[in-house]
């Protein structure tokens, strides 16, 4: 059977699943970075400070179509009770690629909508009332 | 916005000048700056960059540490002490003209202060820094001793309500951070948020300003002149 068909378990309600935070950052580099390279450099750090079972609890996720790599800005998902966790493993982040760089986070939303809103300027006419 | 009140330009060590550090802290939204020297050394002239700087004297000496903050004080805006022995960290405590402890941990199998220390510190209003650099330039075993030592100090300085300032101490400019990525160190090492956050806000703004207040020569032992 092909794997879309594949039947899957439903979605939790709301109140059953785990809270995500997005935390927004920003990257200055030498020189430009690429995607696959803070991927790397992002989960490597994680899971250096973190440790395997402290990067589980945390459940980072990194969102790549919200990856800017004109102005360096991105989106990555954490659990709820881990956002500090997570901002620190970022902070220890020197080396992005072949470059020195450093990581700084805008800002910490609940949701993508006010992420993209808020932080990444990407707004449409539904936004304005 | 917040204050990193522990890095070094290209004169004293190094890599960036004071305009780079500038332009940068700017960017990471930093609003004051820390120029680092030791206290042999002489005051720098400071240009107009647009960011709050400070100059902090750094006492590197293994003796006589409260008679050389006695005797600098009126020539710098912040005493600090290049902590890591155990006897200099005690009597920086213990100096009511030293403003900052820097990293009593250093080079060393244990935390470096005890509850004597910590308590002197308190009572002197010595603030104990937690250090990135130490924190970023370890590795597995070395960072988790460190982050162990740090936690250590912290639990003390919660329970004495000494004063904690998180810097970068950074030699070059990718090694400093935001002022609200440091407080997060702050709080991983055991602080609550708020006061984590007040690490890099509220108590450097507060050295800054009750010392600038002194050398203007409109604050005594607990009297302020408006």
């Amino acid at each position: 059977m092909d794997a879309r068909f594949e039947p899957r378990p439903k979605t939790l309600p709301p109140s059953m699943r785990t809270k995500g935070r997005y935390l927004i950052f920003e990257i200055f580099s030498e020189n430009p970075v690429e995607y696959q390279e803070i991927r790397e450099s992002f989960w490597n750090s994680i899971t250096n400070f973190l440790g395997e079972l402290g990067t589980s609890d945390a459940h980072p996720i990194i969102l790549k179509n919200l990856y800017d790599p004109k102005s360096q800005r991105g989106v990555i998902k954490c659990r709820h009770d881990m956002v500090e966790q997570i901002r620190t493993s970022l902070v220890l982040v020197s080396m992005i690629g072949e470059s020195r760089a450093v990581v700084r986070i805008d800002g910490v939303t609940g949701t993508i909508k006010s992420a993209r809103n808020k932080y990444l300027g990407m707004r449409d006419l539904r936004s304005f009332k | 916005m917040g204050y990193d009140l522990h890095v070094y330009t290209n004169e004293n060590g190094g890599e960036n000048s004071l305009e780079e550090l500038a332009g940068f802290a700017k960017k990471l939204g930093l609003k004051g700056l820390g120029i680092a020297r030791l206290h042999t050394e002489k005051k720098q002239e400071f240009p107009d960059t647009g960011i709050d700087l400070v100059d902090v004297a750094v006492i590197k000496a293994d003796n006589g540490i409260d008679e050389i903050a006695r005797r600098i004080r009126n020539k710098a805006e912040i005493i600090a002490v290049y902590g890591g022995k155990y006897l200099v960290n005690r009597q920086a405590c213990e100096s009511r003209y030293v403003d900052i402890l820097l990293h009593p941990e250093l080079n060393r199998n244990d935390s470096g202060l005890d509850h004597i220390s910590v308590r002197a510190a308190a009572e002197n209003r010595t603030a104990i820094e937690v250090n990135f650099r130490q924190i970023l330039e370890a590795y597995k075993r070395g960072r988790a001793n460190i982050l162990n030592h740090m936690k250590r100090n912290m639990m003390l300085c919660k329970k004495f309500n000494t004063d904690v300032v998180a810097t970068s101490s950074s030699l070059s400019k990718w090694n400093m951070r935001s002022a609200r990525e440091l407080a997060a160190i702050a709080y991983l090492l055991g602080l609550d948020l708020g006061h984590a956050i007040d690490t890099t806000t509220i108590i450097p703004e507060e050295i800054v300003r009750i010392n600038r207040e002194k050398l203007a020569g409109k604050r005594w032992e607990g009297v302020t002149i408006e």
